[in-house]
């Protein structure tokens, strides 16, 4: 083989990609022919450099931030292309995620637009349930829907009637014990209280496109944090600019009931 | 993993793929030279990845896998927004002109290098990027760009010549553009 053979080749060689029997000509080459060695030396140093100085390019690394919310958002997709209800509305269901969220101790938000933003929607949606309609540990006395329509927005008074004060769930009834607005750390949601099966679930609906969000606290930290194991299943859809939540401690299947059998009448007051 | 309800499992998917999101993002930070799009153009690769996520094949290459959809991708968009490939195929252009390659100086930093590789024609940037740095094989960085294996070999190779003339040139933050060599 000749220096101009060896040359033309020295990429392929360089990438394994020759055949057995060309691997062995260069190499028979390269012990009597010092320049083709400073070549091949060459085209490999250039190649090693080039790998080390792109991955460690400080201007072309990714936000962290930007990956935990990939991370999330793509847990998100997996788990509502594995949980589509057979409601008319498609709603996504978020269970376990919540602690998801809690776990990776995220997201500063502007808006929620996108499945991080979602998240922290669905935790504020939990703790308005736990620290209001479990708990009654609001900071800010719940005030009448009525009230709220007059002073925030009319769409309140929708849930003066809706859902019904009595709805057949596929296993019981459902009963609305409580209506009102109450806001969880900032976040000024309408509530519906029912009971279904013996637990407390709560319709919450809120905004979805006011922000900025505030940080989720991480397990541990003071505020709203869900300790592992202190889960609550969420299910929640979005419609005409307004996000909507079912939680309830309970178990999914049960939250999920309770959903299917309101989100009908919900969604046509929206 | 066995069929597509194992394959599409996001604990799989969590293992095998999102490993590269890294890497992805760098290459397409490099390509498209605008963050907010870059992460916009991964996050939608990694989107089409999952769902199709019964396509890919255990033990293959999935920085490759993730590659091609990449690739394809950037070209809808690129179709999407009327946009032409950046550089006509200069492959003739070049050939005659590199006939002596010159050594690459020692004293060049990570960001010479790159400075460097920015300033060769896009596809030759491409294909060092996908063999060098994503670590394909030929025949995959044929099916993620699209052009024949014969195609890769001469633009690695143009490629690597351009990128060391414009690094012998380079000297103390100057440096020749090799399209004025020719």
């Amino acid at each position: 083989m000749q220096c101009h053979e060896v040359r033309d080749l020295a990429d392929a060689f360089i990438a394994d990609e020759l055949l057995v029997e060309t691997n062995q000509e260069i190499l028979r080459h390269l012990e009597s022919c010092p320049d083709c060695r400073a070549e091949i030396a060459a085209r490999r140093a250039l190649r090693s450099r080039l790998k080390a100085a792109f991955a460690g390019a400080a201007d072309l690394a990714p936000r962290e931030e930007w990956l935990s919310e990939v991370r999330t958002r793509l847990q998100v997709e997996s788990q509502s292309a594995r949980r589509s209800w057979n409601s008319p509305a498609t709603w996504l269901a978020l269970a376990a995620t919540v602690l998801l969220a809690a776990g990776l101790g995220l997201f500063t938000l502007a808006g929620s637009r996108g499945a991080a933003g979602l998240l922290a929607l669905a935790r504020s949606a939990v703790g308005d349930h736990r620290n209001c309609a479990v708990r009654f540990n609001l900071a800010e006395k719940p005030i009448p829907l009525s009230q709220a329509a007059e002073q925030y927005d009319p769409i309140y008074r929708v849930f003066e009637a809706t859902p019904a004060a009595s709805v057949s769930g596929r296993n019981g009834t459902i009963e609305v014990l409580e209506r009102h607005s109450c806001v969880f750390e900032g976040r000024r949601f309408a509530h519906v209280v029912m009971k279904y099966q013996g637990e407390l679930v709560s319709l919450l609906v809120t905004e979805a496109n006011a922000g900025p969000l505030t940080r989720l606290p991480a397990p541990g930290e003071s505020g709203l944090a869900l300790a592992p194991g202190d889960g609550y299943n969420v299910v929640y859809q979005q419609a005409r600019g307004y996000a909507v939540f079912v939680v309830a401690s309970g178990n999914a299947t049960m939250v999920r009931d309770v959903a299917d059998a309101i989100d009908g009448d919900v969604l046509a007051h929206l | 993993m066995s069929g597509p309800e194992a394959s599409s499992d996001w604990g799989v998917f969590e293992r095998e793929a999102l490993p590269h999101a890294e890497g992805l993002f760098r290459l397409a930070l490099w390509l498209v030279r605008d963050r907010s799009e870059a992460e916009e153009l991964v996050q939608e690769t990694l989107s089409q990845a999952l769902t199709s996520f019964h396509r890919y094949k255990p033990g293959t290459n999935c920085r490759a896998w993730l590659t091609t959809i990449l690739q394809h991708v950037r070209s809808n968009r690129w179709r999407a927004k009327s946009r032409e490939p950046v550089v006509s195929d200069p492959d003739e252009r070049f050939a005659k002109s590199l006939a002596f390659v010159p050594p690459v100086p020692d004293e060049l930093t990570d960001e010479d290098l790159l400075a460097a590789l920015r300033r060769i024609p896009s596809q030759y940037q491409d294909v060092i990027l996908m063999c060098d740095v994503q670590e394909l094989s030929y025949k995959e960085i044929a099916a993620a760009l699209g052009i024949p294996i014969g195609t890769v070999m001469s633009r690695l190779h143009r490629g690597r010549d351009l990128l060391r003339i414009e690094l012998a040139g380079y000297r103390g933050g100057v440096s020749r553009q090799a399209a004025d060599l020719g």
